[in-house]
């Protein structure tokens, strides 16, 4: 008997085993790949990624070169799109392709590290404060109101022109003044997750509050913090594409987009082609990450799918 | 409503000190004076630090022969409120939940401020006894409204400089501002109703490309398209109106309105699936009441809620804008004055632009208590 209870158990487990759950994750990766324009966004965005990478390492040096006529030896100064330089050269004959290709490593890494930096201190930020509560809380939110009411435009210029204009210190403006909305978001994702009954059971088998929060609150509130995140970055690339448009941002000769379209602004009666190609750049980069953005959040979040 | 707006007001104070704190420090740290370039005469510089009081401390400070006594008092102050918000805290003295913070804040202030007094550059102004410094008299005249001076333009005050181009800026931000209001909720209201429509597709692509393209590529973009290429507008100029302002304050608007257009669309649909909705149809009442009183006044709510954050688009914005379309407003005497390195106008400007969007929140608030009947304003003596 005993055995062939053994069997039908095993049988009942044969048959239930293809309805295996699917994993939260796993769900929210079906539904974004059935998302065709955020598959598009993603492959535009890793072709971008690529460039970024690999670029600079094939032509280190390309955007900061004089560029001269093989057979005169003159240096090509303004010259419109051709074969040999199919974006044309600059005001200091430099190709504008490579400044182009080049500027997507300067983009991305501010777009990247600018969140990181977000995500450093703004997600600590909403956990303390939202774990804690009480005296923490009110302090580290009146720090956060403070913030959230400098505008990142201004904060920014301002610490560019207290510390002067490096990429580092654009990294570092740019990401220091635009936590405020994620320690926010994760303050409020706290707070509702503080009283469940998970957290209860940690905190009665005496685990200590880090571990609470960076172990147990913080992995279940990672679907808006990543949503967030990604809408961080296109936002933070604008910023510095602004910057670099009033003068202040990625010093020169490195190629910012901000920066080409402010010196190709100067020459738009003569040279138009100067300003047309980093803004294509900046757009489609703009584009990517915020198309790649809205299908993260409809897969993370069934919900706010209209 | 009254005691309302004026809480509001008190509250935005915080705010503002901690920017103007934060922008003087920061403004504070490069080294060397601003005239150390332009002149190499000692002379000279020292008369121009004094005419600007560059040569006080910038903490409230004593100095003279009993200084020493001052400073010591205040450190000791300090710790003893520290010490004090200690003891409430493990006594449990009543009423130790409001005490604690307050002698805590107190305390913490009294302590930087009196290592602040020791470890500064006293100056050489030769003032003697408690000096107000920098920073006390700048929050002293930016609550008279006074900005200081300009540092590049000599003998202006940097309220003149603003004055006298806040009118184009003005100009420009409310003629934006219509444009948002007269197309983004129209726009939106039109995409909901026709859901799944190239109409409702051209509504929401619209508002990406809007939302994803920064306001100086999208101006330069126009600028070549409708100077150069199709040449029916002047390149940047600000001089027959309203010709000269159309095309700025399109590319202003454009952010705040592709958000706009998104919310309005995705709140109206909403708003159209509910029952009262389905009511107001069977009661035969006219399309456009339906439309307009129980439907778009529902869905505006959550829509002027978020519209707060993305209004000061309209001031931070019109930085680039200005610049890109060689406006005489106050953002492009800011990039100037930020390429100049011209701290104090940089440091009036700043707090010039951040109270500004903080009058638009504001303002933003009242609108939403005003359109939605369930608030109560002033009546939160219960809270």
């Amino acid at each position: 008997m005993a055995v062939t209870d053994y069997k039908q158990g095993q049988a009942a487990t044969r048959v239930a085993a293809p309805i295996h759950a699917r994993s939260l994750w796993y769900d929210a990766w079906l539904r974004l790949r059935r998302n065709k324009v955020a598959v598009a966004s993603a492959i535009v965005l890793l072709l971008l990624v690529l460039i970024a990478i690999v670029f600079p390492i094939i032509a280190p040096d390309s955007y900061e070169q004089t560029v001269t006529d093989p057979i005169t030896h003159r240096v090509i100064q303004n010259q419109p799109p051709t074969w040999a330089h199919p974006f044309g050269t600059d005001l200091f004959s430099r190709d504008v392709l490579s400044r182009v290709l080049y500027g997507t490593r300067i983009t991305l890494s501010v777009g990247l590290i600018c969140e990181l930096i977000i995500l450093l201190i703004g997600v600590p930020m909403g956990l303390i404060a939202g774990y804690f509560g009480r005296g923490i809380d009110l302090a580290l939110m009146r720090l956060t109101d403070i913030m959230y009411a400098f505008p990142i435009q201004l904060f920014a210029i301002v610490m560019l022109a207290a510390f002067g204009s490096s990429l580092v210190n654009v990294y570092l403006a740019i990401g220091i003044s635009s936590w405020p909305p994620m320690a926010r978001l994760v303050r409020s994702q706290v707070l509702s997750l503080r009283e469940k009954e998970f957290v209860e059971a940690a905190r009665s088998i005496g685990v200590s509050p880090w571990r609470i929060m960076f172990v147990h609150i913080l992995p279940n509130s990672l679907g808006p913090i990543i949503v967030a995140a990604t809408f961080g970055i296109p936002f933070a690339i604008l910023i510095e594409a602004f910057l670099s448009f009033i003068g202040i941002g990625v010093p020169i000769p490195l190629p910012s987009w901000g920066s080409m379209i402010n010196d190709g602004r100067q020459q738009i009666r003569s040279e138009p082609y100067l300003v047309v190609f980093p803004s294509i750049a900046l757009a489609i980069t703009l584009f990517a990450f915020n198309f790649f953005g809205d299908g993260l959040r409809d897969a993370l979040d069934p919900r706010s799918r209209k | 409503m009254t005691s309302y707006v004026i809480r509001r007001l008190f509250a935005m104070i915080p705010a503002l000190l901690g920017i103007a704190l934060i922008t003087f420090v920061l403004m504070h740290i490069p080294q060397g004076g601003p005239f150390t370039n332009e002149h190499s005469d000692k002379a000279i510089q020292a008369a121009l630090n004094h005419a600007y009081h560059l040569d006080e401390p910038q903490w409230p400070t004593f100095i003279g022969p009993n200084s020493g006594v001052w400073q010591i008092l205040a450190l000791v102050i300090g710790v003893a409120a520290l010490a004090g918000a200690f003891f409430v805290s493990v006594q449990k003295v009543k009423g130790y939940g409001t005490l604690r913070p307050v002698l805590g804040v107190v305390g913490g202030l009294v302590v930087i401020w009196s290592i602040l007094m020791v470890t500064q550059n006293p100056g050489t102004s030769g003032q003697v006894g408690f000096v107000p410094g920098q920073f006390l008299n700048f929050v002293w005249n930016l609550s008279h409204g006074d900005l200081g001076n300009s540092f590049s333009y000599p003998a202006q005050t940097v309220n003149e400089i603003i004055a006298r181009s806040a009118k184009n800026s003005f100009v420009l931000g409310g003629t934006a501002f219509l444009i948002l209001i007269a197309i983004g909720i129209p726009l939106g209201v039109i995409a909901a109703l026709r859901q799944n429509t190239w109409v409702d597709y051209l509504a929401t692509g619209l508002s990406l490309v809007g939302y994803s393209v920064p306001n100086f590529v999208m101006g330069v973009v126009l600028i070549l398209a409708t100077g150069l290429w199709l040449k029916i507008l002047p390149i940047a100029q600000w001089e027959v109106f309203p010709r000269d302002l159309i095309l700025p304050a399109v590319v202003l608007a454009i952010r705040p309105l592709a958000v706009l257009t998104r919310l309005t669309r995705a709140s109206m649909i909403e708003v159209l699936n509910q029952d009262y909705i389905r009511t107001a149809w069977a009661k035969g009442l006219q399309t456009r009441v339906v439309l307009t009183r129980h439907g778009l006044r529902n869905a505006l709510l959550p829509v002027v809620t978020v519209m707060g954050d993305h209004l000061g688009d309209l001031v931070t914005g019109s930085i680039a804008v200005e610049v890109v379309f060689a406006v005489p407003g106050i953002g492009e005497k800011f990039v100037t004055s930020v390429q100049a390195r011209d701290y104090t106008m940089i440091l009036g400007t700043t707090i010039f632009y951040a109270t500004l969007v903080l009058f638009i929140n504001l303002i933003v608030d009242l609108l939403y208590a005003a359109i939605d009947p369930r608030i109560k304003l002033g009546a939160s003596a219960r809270s």
